[in-house]
């Protein structure tokens, strides 16, 4: 996938109005729209490119850059974040607003400006529509799920529309790809084209007042109808934009037609927005026709009960306890099949590879290091095609709607939800996402929490500790405790999230709750192919990763688990030459270093090892436990899984079990709340301010976190202990 | 030294160098902050 570098504005710089098509044939089009219009879905329905898509507002955060090629030539086509409005009051606004002005750096200024718009909504729709008319580019516009919206009785006529606009209108399905070839046809023959003006006019005086705005921005470049959008935009917004900064005296020409529309009296915030839907309205009136009762519909039905105050949560709750246990439910045969599969790897390479340290390190370094990883493909594979159906279906916008009011209690931001979704899949793009928060202060308290929500990388460590020392018995007649256990992992991150969220925002980023207005899409029924690549694309980084850091670190820690070598004392078993080797190691050594620190949370040297291995990536622990417990174990067909030397593990000396529930529960704690990711420390450090800055919050955050990883993980021994239960 | 040796040697070798390079580029990726927001490694987000 290409990606332009987005989030740049450049420096004030010569204006370049698009005058037509570039020579040549190519031809740049860029995507906008409303959130949740189908705009990257009909990208990939474009471009052919595999773009992620959701049924909820917010996926697209930054500009993504895809070609497709007509009769004509190559286009290039840039699918920008959904937006509302050029308001630019967000910094995913502002990068949209910056790209249609030709002010990105980087990217010329679009050719052709596709308005991708919702059918069944297009009053909403037709206000961003109606500002990008005005930008003096040639417009085309997409009306998109023009299936969704007849089937709830929303006929929308697009050759009436296209006479309102001034500009083509084109039906879209992107989801079956119908009116895709004369989209692209449009799309060609849109620079050919008149440009599209404003259609409705201002009160008299407030058009007066604003000439002088128009025409600083026309002298600085702009289209004469653009600087026209540009003016009455500016009279409602705080700042007035980097894209516009290189403008002379700009700010003091807004105060004053800002006071000068007021003594008229009008309202400046208010008046493009009474204007523009003040012709909106009519246009929908001219253009849609609506047919039905205005009977309830199947989505309505529903929502009476999966929104419901009481029942919505418990709902909620229920989905995700059925959707954790079926992951140990279905995954357990093949994981016994994966297990079984490097069993027999590692028996055949241990026995054609000639003794000594090669056959150790393929045998208990790579194989057991990355087959002990692997072996949890099948889990992270079902939970995203679990999520990936929720998320189809529609229903995780209900989910946003029901974490809503108690985001709101903690004071964080409605649009902070979808970053915290993401970050169940990955906290890097879900710190990135948090662009389209526009207070500072909301925005930092997000990224601060948002490592709390559990990713996919600490899946192979719940599923190792859950399923090797969690029994599976049946809880509440329909409930499975594994499964259990994991949803109150997942739960107990996302509830300390909160919580801490709120601390932050009563404390060291004090600041008022705003409410999120979210779009509840209709409920359809999965789509197979978007799912299998959703899916498909989170197993290939599994794998990619496994077969990359993982593999490499795996052969370090072998390194360290095998020198120095250490002589067999005579009279030792095999057993005990193989823990007096490991002890001697450099990484026995290390270990033994660290064990006091973590002794308290009823862990071992090679568990203290497994921690600090960890800080590079936690899916690192598992594959440190299948090293240290693979180096120096003779492999053959009947060898032991990684479970179970885990489960026969005993304490030198005491011999006690190393591993009880009580210590794999706490570890399990200590993974929720441990911030051990480095990349994503450094997307914190980027996306905090950068530089110095950025260090200090991703130092204040990785500390907070292990102070809170170890406090819980102390707090679950000891207390568990006390109250006998270890 | 054995060939044996020599082999092992090279590979953990390569993994040093490779993991090295991760954590520069990470550390590098954190640095250019303000210049051009992108991906860390692996982070599933697209890069």
């Amino acid at each position: 996938m290409e990606q332009a570098a987005a989030g740049t504005i450049s420096a004030p710089a010569a204006p370049s109005p698009a005058d037509g098509a570039r020579g040549g044939g190519l031809l740049h089009v860029a995507l906008v729209g409303n959130p949740n219009t189908g705009k990257s879905t009909l990208f990939n329905a474009l471009t052919g490119m595999r773009q992620r898509v959701g049924n909820y507002s917010g996926v697209t955060v930054e500009r993504v850059e895809g070609r497709y090629r007509d009769d004509a030539g190559p286009v290039t086509v840039i699918d920008l974040p959904g937006t509302y409005s050029l308001s630019a009051s967000s910094p995913d606004e502002e990068i949209a607003l910056a790209v249609l002005t030709g002010r990105a750096e980087g990217l010329p200024r679009p050719d052709v400006v596709v308005v991708v718009a919702d059918a069944a909504n297009l009053e909403r729709n037709l206000f961003l529509a109606s500002q990008v008319l005005e930008l003096g580019l040639p417009t085309v516009v997409a009306l998109n799920q023009v299936d969704a919206a007849q089937a709830a009785g929303i006929h929308v006529d697009p050759v009436e529309l296209t006479l309102e606009l001034g500009a083509p209108v084109v039906a879209t399905v992107a989801t079956r790809g119908e009116g895709l070839d004369v989209l692209r046809r449009a799309v060609r023959q849109a620079p050919s084209l008149p440009l599209a003006e404003r259609q409705f006019s201002l009160p008299g005086e407030a058009a007066r007042v604003l000439r002088p705005v128009e025409e600083r921005l026309a002298a600085a470049g702009f289209h004469p109808s653009a600087a026209g959008m540009e003016a009455l935009r500016l009279l409602a917004v705080t700042h007035i934009g980097r894209h516009l900064a290189h403008v002379d005296g700009l700010g003091d020409a807004v105060a004053a037609a800002r006071a000068e529309v007021e003594a008229a009296g009008l309202e400046p915030r208010s008046l493009e927005a009474e204007s523009r839907y003040g012709w909106i309205g009519d246009v929908v009136e001219r253009t849609v026709r609506r047919s039905g009762t205005g009977a309830r519909t199947f989505t309505d039905r529903v929502d009476a009960v999966l929104l419901h105050r009481v029942a919505g949560p418990l709902v909620f709750l229920a989905l995700m306890a059925l959707v954790f246990q079926s992951i140990f439910t279905w995954s357990e045969p093949l994981i016994g099949w994966v297990e079984g599969l490097f069993g027999a790897l590692g028996a055949a390479v241990a026995g054609a590879l000639p003794q000594g340290d090669l056959n150790s390190l393929v045998v208990d370094g790579v194989i057991a290091g990355v087959g002990s990883v692997l072996v949890f493909l099948p889990q992270i594979t079902i939970l995203f095609l679990f999520l990936g159906i929720l998320e189809d279906t529609g229903y995780m916008a209900r989910a946003a709607f029901i974490m809503d009011r108690f985001m709101r209690s903690v004071g964080l931001h409605g649009r902070s939800f979808i970053p915290l979704l993401s970050g169940y899949a990955c906290a890097v793009p879900g710190v990135m996402s948090t662009r389209t928060i526009e207070s500072p202060k909301d925005r930092l308290a997000t990224i601060m929490v948002l490592p709390l929500m559990s990713c996919s990388a600490r899946i192979p460590i719940y599923a190792l500790l859950i399923g090797t020392f969690i029994p599976s018995v049946v809880v509440g007649g329909i409930f499975n405790l594994q499964g259990i256990t994991l949803l109150a992992m997942y739960l107990l991150g996302t509830l300390t999230a909160l919580g801490v969220a709120a601390i932050f925002k009563k404390t060291l980023l004090r600041g008022r709750a705003r409410p999120m207005i979210m779009e509840l899409p209709p409920y359809r029924l999965p789509r197979p192919r978007g799912l299998a690549l959703s899916v498909s694309h989170r197993a290939s980084l599994f794998l990619k990763k496994a077969g990359t850091i993982i593999l490499a670190l795996s052969i370090l820690l072998w390194a360290l688990a095998t020198y120095p070598k250490t002589d067999p004392a005579p009279g030792m078993t095999d057993e005990q030459a193989q823990e007096a080797q490991l002890a001697g190691s450099a990484l026995g050594r290390l270990g033994h270093v660290v064990e006091p620190a973590v002794a308290p949370l009823g862990y071992d040297w090679k568990i203290g090892v497994g921690i600090l291995s960890s800080f590079a990536a936690r899916e690192v622990f598992v594959s440190t436990m299948g090293t240290i417990y693979g180096v120096g174990a003779e492999a053959d067909e009947g060898s032991a899984t990684l479970r179970e030397k885990l489960r026969a593990e005993t304490h030198r000396g005491s011999g006690a079990l190393v591993y009880t529930p009580l210590v794999a529960v706490g570890l399990m704690v200590f993974y929720v709340f441990a911030m051990m990711c480095m990349s994503t420390l450094a997307v914190v450090v980027r996306e905090t301010g950068g530089g110095w800055t950025g260090v200090r919050w991703a130092a204040f955050q990785f500390g907070y976190m292990l102070a809170l990883a170890y406090g819980s993980a102390l707090l679950v021994y000891q207390g568990g202990r006390l109250l006998g239960w270890g | 030294m054995d060939v044996q040796t020599l082999l092992v040697m090279m590979i953990v070798a390569a993994a040093a160098v490779y993991v090295g390079g991760r954590w520069r580029r990470t550390l590098l990726a954190a640095r250019a902050a303000h210049r051009k927001p992108g991906c860390g490694p692996d982070c599933g987000c697209g890069e």
